[in-house]
């Protein structure tokens, strides 16, 4: 094996052997079992989807304004 | 004839705005806050689930039932203030019963809120009981200190109209805190109450 090989293999080994060793993740040191786990799925679900849903609420809710505003201009003589 | 630059410019500058400068700030300020309660929520989920006991020994159990009459009063004054848009719309004179019917089932929940917290920490519940302790006077807490903002704002819509010298963008922008308010409590109630 070459020498940049070598470097190569003991990079990867590291890669997959550190975060264990570390127990980095969250999920992976306190999510152990199924209960905190689903916790950790459901929260980031949620942390995710609320942010989108009031972006889009927004964006159809002045839609919806801008096109009454547009109709009342239009029915204006 | 197609109107010149100018008269045009004129003519834009006379449109109603899509949405007013109050809202649209009182908007921004919602969906930050609305981030805050969600990241506390999420807090709150995880560390219920990584408990064995719920709630943690020697800790009352919160008074689902109670709190079920105030939210209700809440909600009531969800509908009392969307009545007195409705009504502000056809003659703002109109709008002084149900604004005044708002306050008053907004000030009935802050102070029922605060007749609870008397009685759970009579029972031992504080903020360095438990983690329930914690968490219930920092969520319940927060949502508390806007709704006491948002009645400020909405005594303050009440004088104002009273005078006569309220305009519907800050009606406005005080409903939107307050349906923010009224919006967020059912969730709260569904996860910390349970």
């Amino acid at each position: 094996m070459s020498v940049r090989g070598a470097i190569r293999s003991i990079c990867a080994a590291l890669v997959i052997g550190l975060p264990e060793i570390a127990q980095a993740c969250s999920v992976c040191s306190a999510g152990r079992d199924d209960a905190v786990r689903a916790a950790f799925i459901g929260t980031t679900i949620f942390l995710s989807v609320v942010p989108l849903v009031a972006i889009g609420a927004g964006v159809l809710w002045l839609r919806r304004r801008l096109r009454e505003m547009e109709s009342a201009d239009s029915d204006r003589p | 004839m197609p109107p010149s630059g100018r008269m045009r410019l004129v003519a834009e500058s006379q449109r109603e705005p899509v949405v007013a400068n109050g809202v649209l700030g009182m908007l921004i300020f919602v969906f930050t806050e609305g981030m805050v309660f969600a990241g506390l929520i999420s807090g709150f989920t995880i560390i219920r689930a990584q408990a064995i006991v719920w709630p943690p020994p020697g800790q009352p159990r919160l008074p689902i039932e109670e709190t079920a009459l105030n939210t209700a009063a809440l909600m009531l004054s969800g509908f009392s203030l969307y009545w007195a848009q409705r009504c502000f719309r056809r003659d703002p004179r109109t709008a002084l019963r149900p604004l005044l019917v708002t306050l008053l089932l907004g000030s009935f929940f802050v102070c029922f809120q605060g007749v609870e917290w008397v009685r759970l920490i009579g029972a031992g519940l504080t903020m360095t009981s438990s983690t329930l302790g914690s968490f219930f006077y920092l969520i319940v807490g927060l949502h508390a200190l806007h709704a006491v903002a948002a009645i400020a704002l909405l005594a303050y819509v009440y004088a104002r109209l009273r005078r006569g010298w309220l305009s519907a963008g800050s009606l406005a922008s005080a409903a939107v805190l307050w349906y923010f308010v009224v919006g967020v409590w059912p969730v709260l109630y569904g996860v910390v109450y349970r």
